[in-house]
């Protein structure tokens, strides 16, 4: 090789981050700062008691609140949460709900409003 | 968890939680929790919501206290119509579409919601916006003017400060209060005045070096 080696222009050099402003004056978009036209908000409840078993869940009251698109609860759940993002944890649904009907920890989340 | 007196009370107006001249750097999250009683009075309004029939529940629902306030914010004067039951956090966001102020823990814990109030520090997720009223407000929004980066902004880029960047607001402000008392802090300092805002990314030291930099390379106000 009789050309020269050029000098490298980004190994060995510092590279700012491409959205660094963004990030330094709160320009930068995360999930929560986003709002969409006609979008729900949720509240998770959760069993105040550990290690408890719950017997039934009375979700009449707070279905009738102004404003309330639905309660779900283990029982009527499609998809279980937290199961992990392994095709949205749908293949542990039935197992969780006949675990999840005999205890619950503070952890789950039992109802959602 | 601070318990206040009144804290039953809905309407907070004028219920100006005690100012606190201490030097952030000696008491940086002390400052900021002293407006942590609002909590209790979350915690009241769900017991009471519980102890009603459903009609008042759903009455006390639609129909919640509102108090009008005035604020300035960044230098922008506002006059907002704040249910009594908003926090400072909750109002820059969701009414002014400020969403550089985050929330991250919502409990005073994490720092990410960290505002000046009156040039002081203070976690926006646990003062109620009604004890806003009359103050001014600075924002992360508010730092650089004109396009212009703060010399602590372009620090935070210089040093890589940020990386995932949601803390990143709240550290901004936390260490602009200290700059503003603390003109060239070293980096005791810096890690005094900012153990109350986290960092998941666990990205301290260089957060720390920005600050140490911004302040010795300008040894003025941010």
């Amino acid at each position: 090789m009789s050309e020269a080696v050029q000098p490298l222009m980004t190994i060995g050099h510092v590279t700012p981050r491409v959205d660094a402003v963004e990030r330094v004056t709160g320009q930068a978009k995360y999930t929560n700062d986003i709002k969409l036209p006609g979008m729900l908000y949720a509240r998770v409840l959760r069993s105040p008691y550990p290690h408890a078993r719950i017997l039934r869940i009375d979700t009449s009251e707070a279905s009738r609140l102004p404003g309330v698109q639905a309660v779900i609860t283990h029982e009527t759940a499609r998809v279980v949460w937290g199961a992990g993002a392994v095709a949205g944890g749908r293949q542990y649904n039935d197992a969780i709900k006949k675990t999840t009907l005999q205890r619950r920890y503070i952890f789950n989340p039992s109802c959602s409003l | 968890m601070r318990d206040t007196p009144d804290a039953s009370s809905s309407s907070n107006k004028g219920n100006t939680p005690p100012s606190d001249q201490r030097s952030p750097t000696a008491t940086s999250r002390r400052v900021c929790l002293e407006g942590a009683g609002s909590t209790v009075v979350a915690t009241a309004a769900v017991q009471a919501l519980g102890s009603t029939p459903a009609d008042a529940a759903a009455s006390a629902m639609t129909a919640p206290a509102r108090t009008a306030i005035s604020l300035t914010v960044n230098g922008v004067s506002h006059r907002v119509d704040v249910e009594d039951r908003w926090t400072l956090v909750e109002l820059l966001r969701d009414q002014l579409d400020l969403t550089g102020t985050k929330i991250g823990c919502d409990r005073s814990e994490c720092g990410a919601c960290t505002v000046l109030l009156n040039g002081q520090p203070v976690y926006a997720c646990c003062q109620l916006a009604v004890w806003a009223d009359g103050a001014d407000v600075q924002t992360v929004e508010g730092l650089a003017h004109n396009g212009q980066l703060s010399p602590l902004q372009q620090a935070f880029i210089d040093h890589n400060a940020p990386q995932c960047g949601f803390c990143t607001p709240g550290q901004l402000m936390m260490a602009t209060a200290l700059l503003n008392t603390v003109p060239r802090p070293d980096a005791a300092q810096v890690q005094q005045a900012l153990v109350g805002n986290l960092c998941r990314c666990s990205n301290y030291n260089a957060i720390v070096e920005a600050v140490v930099a911004a302040g010795a390379q300008q040894g003025g106000a941010a």
